[in-house]
């Protein structure tokens, strides 16, 4: 699509950013000496929050943000790359549910590119070829791993790769610069996370390969080769690549690690925000948005928990607006 | 066969379209931006309709050049002596100046035009300082409609 077709999309979007809290806003929230009082200076920026379950207010708010996007978007499938994830999260839950005979009910993830219930009926009734076409073969390997070994860590392993890989083609399709970007950083996040994991816990190499998906920050063979050395080989590894931030904060804490790779995305977004053509600054609203979703629930939670401020701070993430 | 005349005609045609081709792309990008807006917030209407104007002023200056061309050229009365080829041609290209910055100039007013709604979106207080951005780019097209304008009116004391 031409940029110039996004231009009534970016209009309302940038009047939608005032909505968002801004970096004062929300340090104002931090700096609240009570639940209470971070919960009402919320609630002067619009969030309803009422009582101690602050979840279903930022669900709300989030669905308001996507309401929002999903409205201006002048073609759907651009977003694709970006919430293709939340349908795989969404057939991981519903594969355990299968296999478990539990319930999925407000388990989902929001929002994604097909509906959650129609993923449930097509695999709780075992028809695959029924499903779309990216989540078919995840779908079966997932489902021969549960069934046969039940081992769900590599059945959401070989999940998650499917997602990864299935964003960065659908970004590549796309031809869209930022978005293949950010399906680039979260897959290169998404590697390093299940490889660090992979050394702390012992795994096989086998697996590694099973779990890692291509991306164009590093060779996935050398990753691995590195990381099949020990933790000290893989942080080596990571600090001769564009990850070496994220090697630095992995020492520090796994938290730490999630912190950057959001910083990360955030700071890939930052120059957009003088843009005012092409799908850049909606893609930009949707993280800051998400971003801010998760910065409250991290404030709230520690308020709740009688965190302090500087533990609050080494936490939160960077605003967007 | 009087070719002259097919040139001055060319060239009041070409002012009248080609400015007003860009207007007409200019007002409509900005209108996309400011209808945009006035979605989220109605209030702000005012605000942006200045910033769509904008763009539409090129529109109007080539449809003026084409006026005072047919007009000072005597085919708008039906006098129009007999015009040599590059009698016409000096006309055409009198009318020059208006016919491709008043296009471009209109396209490029646009972009700053629409990035002006959308700061008037995020700081409606900031929005004299936006007019004024876009408003810049104008001055270059009021410099070709002057130059056209007194290329036009004086053009016949050469001949």
């Amino acid at each position: 699509m031409r940029d110039t077709e996004y231009t009534f999309a970016v209009a309302r979007i940038r009047s939608n950013e005032n909505r968002l809290l801004t970096s004062q806003e929300l340090n104002s929230v931090i700096t609240a000496p009570t639940y209470k009082e971070a919960v009402s200076r919320l609630n002067e920026k619009g969030y309803n929050i009422t009582d101690t379950d602050y979840s279903p207010a930022l669900s709300k708010r989030m669905k308001e943000f996507w309401q929002v996007i999903n409205e201006v978007l002048p073609d759907k499938s651009q977003f694709d790359s970006i919430i293709l994830k939340n349908d795989f999260a969404n057939l991981k839950i519903i594969e355990k549910a299968f296999i478990l005979g539990k319930d999925t009910d407000g388990l989902y993830e929001y929002p994604s590119v097909y509906s959650p219930e129609e993923l449930k009926e097509c695999v709780f009734s075992r028809k695959n070829s029924l499903l779309p076409e990216c989540l078919q073969h995840a779908d079966r390997s997932a489902y021969r791993i549960l069934s046969k070994t039940g081992f769900a860590q590599l059945a959401d392993s070989v999940t998650d790769r499917a997602s990864m890989e299935w964003s960065i083609k659908t970004a590549k399709n796309g031809d869209n610069p930022i978005l293949l970007k950010l399906a680039e950083i979260e897959t290169a996040c998404a590697d390093i996370k299940v490889l660090y994991r992979c050394i702390l816990t012992g795994k096989a190499v086998s697996f590694m390969e099973r779990a890692v998906a291509e991306c164009s920050a590093f060779s996935k063979k050398d990753i691995i080769a590195a990381a099949a050395k020990g933790l000290e080989e893989f942080l080596e590894f990571l600090s001769h690549t564009e990850y070496k931030g994220a090697a630095d904060a992995v020492k520090v804490s796994t938290t730490e690690f999630e912190r950057w790779c959001d910083n990360k995305k955030i700071s890939v977004l930052a120059d957009t925000k003088t843009e005012v053509f092409g799908i850049a600054p909606i893609v930009a609203f949707y993280y800051a948005a998400q971003t801010e979703i998760r910065n409250i629930r991290i404030i709230l939670s520690a308020k709740l928990n009688g965190l302090t401020e500087e533990t609050i701070r080494a936490r939160v993430r960077e605003s967007y607006v | 066969m009087n070719f002259g005349v097919v040139f001055i005609l060319l060239g009041a045609a070409l002012a009248a379209a080609l400015p007003g081709i860009g207007s007409a792309k200019g007002t409509g990008l900005v209108g996309q931006a400011a209808a945009g807006v006035v979605a989220e917030d109605p209030a702000k209407f005012g605000k942006v309709l200045i910033l769509e104007v904008l763009p539409g002023t090129q529109g109007l200056y080539g449809f003026l050049t084409a006026i005072l061309l047919l007009s000072n050229t005597g085919i708008m009365g039906g006098t129009a002596p007999e015009y040599t080829w590059w009698q016409g041609l000096c006309y055409f290209a009198a009318c020059l100046p208006i016919i491709l910055v008043g296009l471009w100039s209109a396209l490029a007013q646009a972009k700053a035009a629409a990035a002006g709604v959308s700061l008037v979106a995020k700081n409606p207080e900031q929005s004299g300082k936006a007019i004024i951005f876009a408003a810049m780019v104008e001055t270059y097209a009021v410099l070709a409609l002057l130059v056209s304008l007194l290329t036009i009116m004086n053009i016949g004391n050469l001949f």
